[in-house]
């Protein structure tokens, strides 16, 4: 008896003891991923954070969706289209100006744009005074973190008014700003873009493999949008002229040639949105590929895209007659396309009980439609870039802000206006010149809604009170952080 | 498969010979019968005095034992009997006749770390009658659970074979992950899809704190605990066989052809189209539910074991074999399980014994689950005017809307699980001394799981089409071992019986995940489709990780009772977790229970009829670590986040979260009151239970303002959550005369209510649905996960009605009305109902006369909404899709209709398809689980046959639903393991009506 008594402690103490010693080792398990305070640790790292950043700028939401929803569909240039009204219903809400703060779509541009402040910020914390990255890339990169974050604000800003400005990782404690003055939000934005611009390279300067990146030039047409917006036209017009004279870019000869992707990056691309076909696996975000493509692309069964965005009668008549643009930019019933290459095409965009039942104005966006053999794989992963701001624009901006000066418009409008060979403008008031030359040139590259709104002429659209310029704060937003005061709307 | 089964059989059957063999010199026989009602006693035991030699009485009372020269009584128990030493000297024949115990109390419960007599339980413990368990003809044992406990709710979160369970005990405790613990043959489990439901022995429910405290942190959500059989003295063979048909109970009720063509000429010309189709008499009809549905979908089961022992060990071999096929097509589930159990006396205080089982399922699933792809969404929207196929035999695209054609679906989709699961465990109990017991118990389990997908090269649409065919192999590894320690000492003193138990116990989890996708596979041969095979492989993606959990805990435990009258149960039990930071990671939890047997005391014995009377009060705080993924203590790099520089894939990180290493145990605190009682010598019998439940310091991802840009909000301890609940069950029980019978009820009604959720005014949304609207809101001062939207007000009748309003605008006479309720002019957001039952119940009852016995269960709901899915495209407006028939009531001019389900048709609507209550359901049902009629066969006819019992059975399960709800079935679980998500029907495939024929026969 007394043997088992003693076998059974020395077992039983034997096991106690095992199981108590190291209780440290044996519960720590370690993440199997980088943290953020190991991460930052040599200019590779910051290289691949770096493409973090600007990984928001081609999601879905963003530019492939609300982009044209708001800039297009909400204008008088183009109705939403697709399958039927219910078909995005919520951009139909937005595009008859009856959108609620629920809006999903509205909510999601407002969260996406601010992950890329906050990614942003993380780089620009990670990169400060870090001594493990070398002086060369660190310059660089807090240029490009700098542009990013002054991009995303600038869209925030666009589409909401005054908003809070992030400016840095928050704390918990910092979750809950009221909305900056927009004084102050176009001077963050400006100091921002400045900053940047003084470090970041030429576009000529770029080696092949840096293509996309930020520039000088990209910085500083930002820079000359938000004084264009803040109608700052002394500043606008003298950094457009400045662009324009750098010898950096140029127009592309043929306006047809814009849209193709034998132009992404090409001398007349100042920022390109950078999409491409990898082949890969996944979904919306998940490729890098881009549906507006087979958004726009014409519902009709016989062309198979969902045609979404469709221009309206009053953007065609707006074309003088001979000007080539409108063909470019608008297709019309039994259009044929890509002519005389394999992927010729007829475009059918007049409504058919059939084929088409769902046409609204009987045409189809053009820019950006591709031939069959360029569409990429799958209806999302089409790999045309995103044109957000062309050499054409900024000459527009110069011209525009030369009106508000009294000094010479004519030069650079009319150099936009010859390259689709058409001579001086004959519009005789300098403003509407202007203003009808942005329109046509720019038609169906979400330019149209913004335009409108900052000139004071939302009047021009049906269903717009001046109490609609800005969309309303996502409801869910302002429950989380009652400092926020909601729009009019 | 089926060779190596046999040769597994032939393998068992030769061991059980070798261990059954005895040496009998003579051979006693007879019939054990019951003293009051003479009726025969199935199952009594009989063994010879002094030794664990014995026989188990079969269905006739008949018992026949070996026994050596010297043996002189046998000893005869049954429970509920008293039992009696009888001679048998000189004697081949002895009957006994044995007198019944007036009150059955003797019964044991399996409880945490040990047995506890029922008699003495304080806490809230249910104990699932496991011969009705195996009455259900279903794949996995938690799916038989249902209806089975009162407070525990099992719902189908797919009918699919193998498909999974939504159980919850005592409501839902957490907005986090509410599954209960399962703990099989004293190894904690995360499923038990692995257990063949004949190899149980015993499924006892956990559901207060004071008796779930002992698992601490895994036990907040209840604790179902499972033994396995062991083999009994003597040597038995049993098999059980069924075979089943499965068939859909109700069809997805859509229009045909001809019908929808009026309806949708009528949409479409209301939105100033053209008629599409000229002439709607002449669609040819396609009806696409015959082109998914696989009819009489066999299912069937068959298992043998081999169980025996003597005094030295016993032992328990099964083999088992489960074969499903879904009542959709392309979908199916496997199970081969093997179990060996023993335990061995090796000396007078030594015990050893293992438990192992093996077990390999095969499944095939439907891939898609959401909303747009779901196969009975597809095959309810694709329009029924088009044909399957083309005239040269492929595919067909829709003619008039670009659903996916269903039929394609099923035959390009190729998405099949294999699980290769290992669980055992090694056990000893050591006798220290007379009242102490030291036990080492060692388990793991390894199991090894592949899912391949592969995609080949099809073109049906422009939607539908994949023109470079892709082949996805993942593989996932998990190793859990447990190592539990516990000393248990156990003393009576006069009238004061005390057992206490102290133990330590070490739990490790790692898993780790490899996957790889490739494409170009050169063809669509399913012995070619390896990874190697690509030609498309230099393109090929991969993924792997891993995650790891620890956790070191001390328990402990005192049971008292005072002149078994006044019981006490007091636990402590300490863990400690990987998964928080080292200052929070160690979490105490505390508990008591208290019962009083009232029937003890003097005065009760006054009052007649009452056979049991106990009143148990209990109180415990517990944690859920279940609850926690890992690593949330640090803010991490995330892949993915790529963009392109320079025209090349410039691979990206992003930091989507925020390390909170703050954070610390969620806890609730339980109390529960119970009363158990016994009338009329046990004939009437049952339980009260009432508990107030709340979670404290819920781990939450407390939403965070979107201008953080953090994407994934740091999980904070935040939430509280209040259950509030009553639960009822009740058994009445005859077996004194030639019809025997019981019948038995379970009810339980449960309060959720949201308390906290970290900050004012705070909501969740949950439930996307259709890339348009949240289903469910989660805030305060409401149950978990409403249904939230418009609130329907009839239909506009005429232009009057809509210019009296402004809230609405763009609608014409025949939209729905959504009501402004503060008329301001914008419409308003109303909570419409719950997923959460008002109350769930089941009534079980068996009638046994001579040899036939019938059983039926009854199960269901009280109370609950369903949001319908279905409807979103069965009553679109637009027509876009096909329709349900009911929409032939739709609106058709001023006075025709004014109910909000049935508007206008009209092809450009965006005003009905809003989230509103037009598409919530009632979703309460009253089922038919099961009713099965069997007969056991007499006993000469059984004797002949060599045989100890046989019986055969004809069994219907879910043979009659009464429900208003107007889907394929009200049963609607969770989807994913997302909480706010409940009650949302996507086209869910629902669960089959089985027949089925069975037979169960022991040698």
């Amino acid at each position: 008896m007394k043997k088992i008594f003693y076998a059974g402690l020395f077992i039983l103490s034997g096991v106690f003891l095992m199981q108590s010693c190291n209780t440290d080792d044996f519960l720590n398990t370690p993440a199997p991923s980088l943290t953020d305070a190991a991460y930052f640790s040599n200019d590779d790292a910051v290289i691949t954070a770096l493409a973090g950043v600007y990984d928001p700028m081609g999601w879905y939401n963003f530019s492939q969706l609300t982009e044209w929803a708001i800039g297009d569909a909400c204008s008088d240039d183009a109705e939403k289209g697709g399958g039927g009204d219910g078909d995005y219903a919520e951009i139909f809400a937005l595009t008859q100006f009856t959108a609620n703060a629920e809006n999903p779509l509205v909510l999601q541009r407002w969260n996406d744009l601010y992950v890329g402040i906050n990614r942003a910020n993380k780089l620009i914390e990670g990169l400060t005074d870090n001594e493990k990255i070398s002086s060369s890339v660190q310059k660089r990169v807090m240029g490009e973190a700098r542009f990013l974050r002054a991009f995303y604000h600038f869209y925030l800003v666009k589409t909401f008014g005054p908003i809070p400005i992030v400016d840095h990782i928050l704390s918990p404690s910092e979750y809950h700003p009221k909305r900056n003055s927009l004084e102050e939000c176009w001077a963050f934005i400006e100091s921002d873009l400045k900053a940047a611009a003084a470090v970041l390279p030429k576009k000529s300067q770029l080696p092949g493999t840096e293509i996309g990146r930020a520039t000088w030039g990209a910085a500083s047409a930002f820079l000359t949008k938000a004084y264009i917006f803040q109608e700052k036209w002394p500043e606008a017009e003298a950094l457009a002229k400045e662009i324009v004279n750098s010898g950096e870019y140029d127009l592309e000869p043929n306006y047809g040639d814009i849209f193709t992707m034998a132009t992404d990056n090409g001398i007349e691309s100042v920022f390109d949105i950078q999409f491409k076909d990898f082949m890969m696996p996944g979904w919306l975000d998940e490729n890098e590929g881009c549906h507006l493509e087979v958004m726009h692309r014409s519902r009709d069964d016989r062309n198979g895209g969902w045609g979404f965005d469709q221009p309206t009668q009053d953007l065609y008549d707006e074309f003088e007659e001979g000007d080539i643009r409108r063909e470019w930019t608008i297709i019309s019933d039994g259009d044929t396309l890509w002519k005389g290459t394999p992927d010729e095409e007829i475009i059918y965009t007049a409504k058919d009980p059939v084929h088409h039942p769902d046409s609204y104005t009987g045409y189809h966006k053009r820019k950006g439609t591709l031939p069959a053999s360029q569409r990429g794989n799958g209806e999302d992963q089409a790999g045309l870039n995103l044109r957000v701001i062309r050499f054409a624009e900024v000459l527009l901006w110069q011209a525009e802000a030369a009106v508000h000066n009294g000094s010479d418009w004519e030069t650079p409008l009319n150099r936009v206006r010859a390259r689709v060979g058409l001579g001086p403008t004959p519009i005789s008031d300098p403003l509407e010149a202007v203003y009808h030359e942005r329109r046509v040139e720019l038609a169906m590259e979400s330019h149209r809604y913004w335009d409108l709104v900052r000139t004071g002429r939302g009047n021009l659209i049906p269903g717009y009170t001046d109490n609609k310029r800005y969309l309303l704060i996502p409801q869910v937003e302002i429950n989380l952080n009652p400092n926020l005061e909601q729009n009019p709307y | 498969m089926k060779n190596s089964f046999i040769s597994l059989l032939l393998l068992l059957v030769s061991t059980q010979l070798v261990l059954a063999q005895g040496v009998g010199e003579r051979t006693v026989s007879g019939y054990i019968t019951s003293q009051s009602s003479g009726e025969p006693l199935i199952g009594a035991n009989v063994v010879v005095e002094g030794s664990t030699r014995g026989a188990v009485s079969d269905i006739n009372g008949y018992y026949s034992l070996h026994v050596q020269p010297e043996d002189d009584v046998i000893v005869v128990s049954y429970l509920g009997f008293v039992s009696q030493k009888v001679s048998i000297r000189n004697k081949t024949k002895v009957d006994v006749a044995l007198a019944e115990n007036s009150v059955t109390m003797e019964e044991v419960v399996v409880v945490g770390y040990g047995t506890q007599r029922k008699n003495d339980l304080t806490g809230a413990i249910s104990v699932v009658d496991v011969e009705e368990l195996n009455k259900r003809t279903v794949s996995t044992v938690d799916q038989a659970l249902q209806g089975q406990v009162a407070g525990v709710d099992v719902t189908s979160n797919s009918g699919t074979p193998g498909g999974g369970v939504m159980v919850r005990i005592r409501g839902i405790g957490t907005l986090n992950d509410a599954s209960p613990l399962f703990v099989v043959d004293g190894m904690m489990v995360d499923d038990i899809d692995f257990l063949n439901p004949n190899d149980i022995e015993s499924i006892q429910v956990l559901k207060d704190a004071s008796s779930t405290a002992i698992y601490g942190s895994r036990g907040s959500n209840g604790v179902v605990i499972i033994a396995t059989k062991k083999g009994e003295v003597g040597g038995k063979v049993a098999l059980n066989s069924y075979y089943g048909i499965q068939n859909f109970w109700r069809t997805t009720n859509v229009l045909d052809a001809k019908t929808w063509g009026i309806l949708k000429n009528e949409a479409m010309v209301a939105a100033g189209n053209f008629k599409p189709i000229g002439d709607p008499a002449a669609l040819e009809n396609t009806n696409w539910f015959d082109v998914i549905t696989n009819e009489n979908a066999p299912i069937s089961n068959t298992d043998l074991s081999f169980s025996g022992g003597n005094k030295r060990g016993n032992y328990f071999l099964s083999a088992s074999y489960l074969s499903q096929k879904g009542i959709i097509k392309k979908s199916d589930f496997s199970r081969a399980a093997l179990r060996a159990n023993t335990t061995y006396n090796v000396k007078p205080w030594l015990k050893v014994g293992e438990n192992l089982t093996l077990a390999k399922t095969v499944s095939q699933q439907e891939p898609y689950t959401d909303e747009w792809t779901s196969i009975i969404i597809t095959s309810i929207a694709a329009d029924p005017a088009s044909p399957v196929y083309n005239p040269d035999g492929t595919f067909a695209r829709g003619i008039y809307n670009d659903t996916w054609n269903p039929g394609a679906i099923i035959e390009y989709q190729n998405h099949d699980d294999v699980v290769y699961r290992t669980i055992g465990n090694v056990f000893s109990e050591i006798s220290i001394l007379e009242n102490l017991t030291f036990k080492t118990n060692f388990s793991m389990e390894y199991s090894f799981g592949e899912t391949d997908d592969y995609d080949p090269v099809y073109y049906v649409s422009p939607v539908q089409q994949n023109a470079t065919s892709q082949f996805s192999k993942n593989n996932s590894s998990r190793l859990i071992s447990q190592w539990s320690n516990t000393l248990d000492y156990t003393k009576q003193l006069g009238d004061h019986k005390l057992n206490a138990l102290i133990g330590v116990e070490e739990y490790s989890f790692d898993y780790k995940y490899n996957g790889v996708s490739v494409s170009d596979v050169p063809s669509d041969d399913i012995d070619i489709r390896y990874i190697s095979n690509a030609t498309g492989s230099n393109n090929a993606t991969a993924w792997g990780s891993i995650e790891q959990s620890r956790q070191l805990s001390y328990l402990g435990r005192i049971n008292y009772s005072l002149r078994d009258k006044y019981l006490l149960t007091a636990n402590f039990r300490a863990d400690a977790s990987s998964k928080f930071s080292k200052k929070n990671r160690w979490g105490y939890f505390p508990s008591f229970s208290l019962g009083w047997r009232i029937t003890e005391e003097d005065f009760m014995e006054k009052i007649g009829n009452v056979s049991n009377l106990k009143l148990r009060f209990g109180w415990g705080q517990i944690g859920n670590q279940g609850s926690v993924p890992p690593y949330q203590d640090v803010t991490t790099a995330s892949p993915g986040a790529n963009y392109i520089f320079g025209g090349v894939l410039a691979p990206g990180i992003s930091f989507p979260g925020s390390g909170n290493d703050e954070i610390k145990w969620e806890k609730s605190v339980t109390t529960n009151l119970g009363l158990d009682f016994g009338l009329f010598e046990e004939k009437l019998s049952g339980s009260v239970e009432y508990f107030i439940k709340k979670t404290d310091g819920m781990l939450l991802q407390v939403p965070v303002p979107g201008l953080t840009g953090i994407q994934s909000p740091p999980t904070q301890n935040a939430g509280e959550m209040l259950n509030t609940g009553l639960e009822l069950s009740v058994l009445y029980r005859n077996y004194e005369h030639e019809l025997k019978y019981s019948i038995g009820g379970v009810f339980s009604k449960i309060k959720n209510e949201v308390v906290n959720l970290g900050a004012e005014d705070a909501f969740i949304d949950g439930a996307f649905f259709i890339n348009s609207f949240f289903v469910t809101r989660t805030t305060v001062g409401y149950p978990i996960a409403q249904f939230y939207g418009y609130k329907t007000d009839g239909l506009f009748q005429n232009q009057a009605e809509i210019e009296a309003q402004t809230a609405q605008t763009n609608v014409a006479p025949g939209d729905v009305r959504y009501v402004d309720e503060d008329g301001d002019g914008q419409l308003d957001f109303f909570f419409l109902g719950s997923p959460l039952p008002d109350f769930t119940f089941a009534l079980n009852s068996n009638v046994r006369y001579k040899g036939f016995d019938l059983s039926l269960s009854l199960q269901g709901v009280y109370g609950n909404k369903i949001f319908n899915g279905t409807s979103y495209y069965k009553r679109s407006s637009t027509a876009n899709w096909n329709l349900g028939r009911d929409m032939v009531n739709r609106w058709t001019g001023e006075g025709t209709q004014n109910d909000a389900r049935y508007p206008r048709m009209n092809a450009n609507d965006v005003n009905n398809s809003q989230m509103s209550d037009r598409y919530l359901e009632d979703g309460s049902y009253l089922r038919i689980k099961t009713l099965q009629l069997g007969y056991t066969l007499g006993n000469t006819l059984t004797r002949k046959m060599r045989m100890s019992q046989l019986r055969v059975y004809i069994n219907a399960q879910n043979l009659f639903t009464l429900t208003k709800y107007s889907g394929l079935d009200p049963e609607v679980g969770m989807r994913g393991y997302d909480a706010l998500d409940i009650g949302v029907d996507r086209g869910l495939y629902p669960p089959a009506r089985v027949y089925s024929l069975g037979l169960n026969a022991t040698f």
